[in-house]
């Protein structure tokens, strides 16, 4: 399957999701999208990090170095209070969109 | 060392790498693999830094916004505050920069921490400082080993004749060894030559930029032209480059200095100004030992040298710098500790009003919190906002104090010129803004300490008007305004300490009657009077001229008057006083040689004997007239009549004079002298070569409407005599005092500026806690309380805090007066006139500060404060 170049809104979103069950490093990040996605979605992998750098910054997750699964030192990321609001917000945002887009292709 | 974002990236790469290896493929493969789909690990490096440098300065910039559109709003609040600051900040950056241009910034000269003054004294002769003789600056030039070179100059007004024009202009002489010491090339020409310090040979002149472009300008090439200066040709050799100066010395035109065998047999006096330059890796102790080795040598073979042990004479050798300065040193010093305080002043009052302003906005920040603003955002938006005020005000501030500046130096420039054109300095810039800087970050500690609020349900249910504030807050505030209060105290008493010094200045009795007297300088030229017959001629005319002058009660003509620059302090030996080896014993006195006339002029008072004539001038009689200090001081009896004085020098013809009169003293130069000197008056023409006379006019009228008139009468009498120097005897005290004046100018706005911040500050304090308390008040009110009652409570928070704030003050005031001792003149450090003055015009200011928000609390209506908000 091709590699889907997401838009910058849709990326945070998805990372924001998966983040909501649990917290976890960058590469668990992407494993995550992985099976949610049941693989459909492949992103370079490394785009992750520019965004996830992004959604610190704006405070909207917040971030630990700690001890991995295999005994190895990663950064962890978490989702913060604000972060778990922008979720909802974004969530809702989202499903509108698409179900306008929806509803207009459907009539045309 | 690895930054932490390379060891993320790198490891999830790695973990992509064992997942491919884990899924069978070659290690390397897999790391290539894994490499490639992770994506470049540079690019998304510098792609992470990017988005966090995006949000963060989208954020400031958003801070930025939110902060000008608040104070904006609260026009009143950004208002007070940048005046504070901006007034604080600017009379630091005055005083300052006046602080380096005068003390810091180095001389101007090549490699000056070597270059050293050298000055003669005789304490006890009274004369603390004195220039070299000729023989001596000889001497030590060639054997001091610590100089590397040494050089003299002295400074004399010269005439110089265009046309038919003549002009007066200052000039310096000085030796060929000084343009190389100091490292001065002329811009254009050459300086001196050795050749050139001798008589005959000496008729060089060197022009400063400025003069050369007033007089040349349109004529192109001036190097070799002539200038005529005395009425004789002087070559010009070279053009000084357009930012040399010397010091303070105003010379236009610099001659080559010879001495003439008069100076040369001068052992003691001639008054060079002599300067040195230490050889590299010589000290100025070294210099000094060496110099007084010389002294003690010189001194034992000396036939004068008994006499001049006896007085105390020794060379001082001090550090050019440090020598020029050293009088302004302390006044500056103090003035920048001022200003250091108005600005600590204006820094409390500031973050006072700040916190003000932030307890009504903690619901703001509360829910800012809830919001999800992190603490650091939070602090940060607090930051932005004291930032702005602070830097705004800050270039307010510098812009108000370059002007302050300006205006300084303009009305007393030449007392602090060790610089051409005094500018402030980029340096001074700098730190000012960095001042803003520290400023408005302390203005922001208050505010942050206010609103980082652990429980927030607490802050948004507070009931009261948008704000919060506990105990420890009032507290606080309070302690503020008592420290204000204590330090304006101590800014008021030394403004006060300052201000009554100069009042008893002026008030000092300077010995004449200086109203109603007018006066001028005239200068002979020598080659129209070349002897003294001429010279006398001369001024019997001119006496006569003047006294003709409608308006004039009388006139007087002298080689000098008090407080003119022109009367020195000679030696004097008087006869029969000799010690056992037979040597007239000295003493310095100020020389007057003057007409008849003088001192009725000058409303000096006769006391003993008779005064001078014109008589006595016409027939050159041998006679002087001495002053009280003097004559009190050798015959306390009174019997000064009839003894003899000789003027002390080797060449002098040693003629006695028999004193016939004894008058009062007058101050010679300085009001505040209080030591003791003497004086001595001859008549004009005996035995003195002076070719500058003054003319002093006594009048009914205004003395400056006889200015034109005294030109006139000169002119009457030598078309082509340069007429200088004109003005009222009043301005010529007036000036003497101006190192007082500016100070107390300084010092007085200081105080009133902190007194006018200290009300702000109270006012502020009051009214807060009258809004604070409304409901208090109200409740109070409706049973019964009396408005009265309400007002004096406040009141009474006001007088408490002054009752604090006023005795630490005290203390301050006390260790203040202390250091000030030195500028003080005629007043004690704890002067309890000045301690009381202070006192009362503080707790005026404060108690009229609070009267307004106090009994604005009386005016609370009950129902109205009652009702919740």
């Amino acid at each position: 399957m091709p590699k889907i170049d997401l838009p910058q809104g849709t990326l945070d979103l998805l990372v924001l999701r998966v983040l909501s069950s649990a917290a976890m490093h960058g590469c668990g990040v992407a494993q995550r999208l992985s099976i949610l996605s049941k693989d459909a979605l492949q992103l370079q992998e490394g785009t992750l990090y520019p965004a996830l750098y992004r959604m610190e910054a704006k405070g909207w997750i917040s971030s630990a170095w700690a001890q991995s699964n295999n005994n190895r030192r990663a950064k962890y990321y978490r989702l913060t209070a604000v972060g778990r609001k922008r979720l909802e917000t974004e969530k809702e945002g989202w499903s509108r969109l698409a179900g306008v887009i929806a509803t207009v292709i459907k009539e045309a | 060392m690895e930054s932490e974002m390379a060891e993320e990236l790198r490891r999830h790469v790695e973990e992509l790498a064992r997942a491919n290896i884990a899924a069978g493929m070659e290690p390397g493969e897999a790391h290539f693999a894994a490499q490639r789909s992770f994506g470049g690990l540079a690019q998304i490096e510098e792609e992470c830094r990017d988005e966090r440098t995006f949000v963060w300065m989208d954020q400031l910039g958003s801070d930025f916004r939110l902060a000008a559109r608040s104070l904006r709003r609260a026009r009143g609040f950004t208002f007070t505050i940048l005046l504070i600051i901006a007034l604080c900040l600017a009379a630091n950056v005055a005083i300052f920069s006046i602080v380096d241009s005068a003390l810091l910034r180095p001389l101007p000269f090549h490699d000056s921490g070597q270059l050293v003054a050298v000055y003669d004294a005789y304490p006890g002769a009274g004369v603390n400082r004195a220039g070299v003789s000729a023989p001596h600056y000889l001497e030590s030039k060639k054997g001091i080993a610590a100089f590397a070179n040494a050089a003299t100059m002295a400074s004399s007004p010269v005439t110089i004749n265009a046309g038919s024009a003549s002009e007066r202009v200052e000039a310096a002489y000085v030796t060929p060894s000084f343009f190389p010491l100091l490292g001065v090339n002329a811009a254009v020409g050459r300086t001196f030559v050795d050749e050139e310090g001798y008589l005959g040979r000496d008729h060089v002149v060197l022009l400063t930029d400025g003069f050369w472009r007033e007089h040349f300008n349109s004529l192109g090439e001036a190097i070799g032209r002539t200038l005529l200066i005395f009425n004789e040709p002087f070559t010009i050799v070279g053009i000084l480059p357009p930012d040399f100066h010397f010091l303070s010395h105003g010379a236009k035109l610099w001659m080559p200095l010879s001495f003439s065998e008069f100076y040369m047999k001068l052992r003691y006096g001639g008054g060079f100004e002599m300067i040195a330059r230490l050889r590299p890796g010589a000290t100025i102790s070294q210099g000094q030992a060496e110099i007084n080795a010389l002294n003690e040598r010189s001194l034992k073979t000396d036939p004068e040298g008994k006499v001049m042990t006896s007085v105390g004479f020794h060379t001082v050798v001090r550090d050019l710098h440090a020598d020029h300065v050293a009088d302004l040193r302390l006044v500056l010093l103090f003035l920048q500790a001022g200003a250091l305080f108005l600005l600590t002043i204006g820094a409390v009052n500031a973050a006072n009003l700040t916190m003000v302003r932030v307890s009504g906005r903690t619901k703001e920040y509360s829910l800012r919190q809830a919001l999800g603003a992190s603490h650091l955002r939070v602090v940060r938006m607090i930051v932005v906002e004291t930032l702005l005020l602070s830097i705004v005000g800050g270039l307010l501030g510098i812009g108000l104090g370059a002007a302050l500046f300006r205006s300084v130096t303009s009305l007393a420039g030449d007392r602090l010129a060790t610089d051409v054109a005094p500018h402030i300095d980029a340096v001074v810039c700098l730190v000012a803004i960095g001042a803003s800087v520290l400023l408005g970050l302390f203005l922001a500690l208050p505010a942050v300490f206010l609103s980082l609020h652990r429980n927030l349900s607490v802050a948004l249910t507070i009931e009261s008007r948008g704000g919060t504030t506990t105990r420890s807050v009032h507290r606080l505030r309070h302690a503020l305004i008592v420290a204000q209060i204590a330090l304006t105290f101590v800014l008021l008493s030394g403004a006060g300490l300052l201000g009554l010094s100069f009042a008893r200045v002026l008030a000092v009795k300077p010995g004449f009657l200086p109203d109603k007297l007018m006066t001028g300088t005239v200068s002979l030229v020598y080659s129209d009077y070349p002897g003294p017959k001429q010279r006398v001629e001369f001024i019997e005319r001119l006496a006569v001229a003047l006294r003709a002058l409608p308006g004039v009660t009388s006139a007087a003509i002298s080689t000098g008057v008090p407080f003119s620059g022109r009367i020195q302090a000679y030696g004097w030996a008087i006869e029969g006083n000799k010690d056992s080896a037979n040597m007239v014993v000295g003493q310095a006195l100020f020389s007057y040689w003057i007409s008849g006339d003088y001192f009725t002029t000058f409303g000096i008072p006769l006391l003993e004997g008779r005064a001078i004539t014109d008589d006595d001038a016409q027939q050159q009689r041998r006679i002087c007239v001495v002053d009280e200090e003097f004559s009190s001081r050798y015959w306390p009896k009174g019997d000064a009549i009839g003894h003899r004085l000789v003027f002390s020098a080797p060449s002098a013809k040693g003629e006695y004079l028999t004193i016939v009169g004894v008058v009062g003293s007058v101050k010679q130069d300085d009001l505040a002298d209080q030591r003791a000197h003497g004086a001595i008056y001859v008549p004009i023409q005996v035995s003195w070569n002076s070719f500058d006379y003054m003319m002093t006019l006594r009048t009914e009228q205004t003395p400056s409407t006889l200015g034109s008139e005294m030109r006139t009468a000169a002119a009457g009498l030598a078309p082509d005599l340069p007429l200088y120097d004109v003005k009222p005897m009043t301005e010529r005290l007036d000036e003497s005092v101006a190192g007082r004046r500016i100070p107390f100018f300084f010092g007085g706005g200081f105080a009133g500026l902190s007194l006018m911040l200290a009300a702000v500050g109270i006012y502020s304090v009051i009214a807060f806690s009258v809004a604070q308390r409304k409901r208090e008040i109200g409740v109070r009110m409706a049973l019964g309380a009396q408005p009265d009652q309400i007002s004096w409570q406040f009141v009474g928070l006001c007088g408490r805090l002054l009752g604090i704030g006023l005795p630490i003050g005290l203390v301050g005031a006390w260790f203040t007066g202390r250091a000030m001792f030195a500028l003080l003149y005629d007043v004690a450090p704890m002067s309890p006139l000045v301690i009381a003055s202070a006192a009362f015009v503080l707790t005026a200011f404060a108690m009229l500060a609070c009267l307004i928000p106090s009994f604005r609390a009386a005016r609370v209506s009950p129902t109205e404060a009652l009702r919740c908000e």
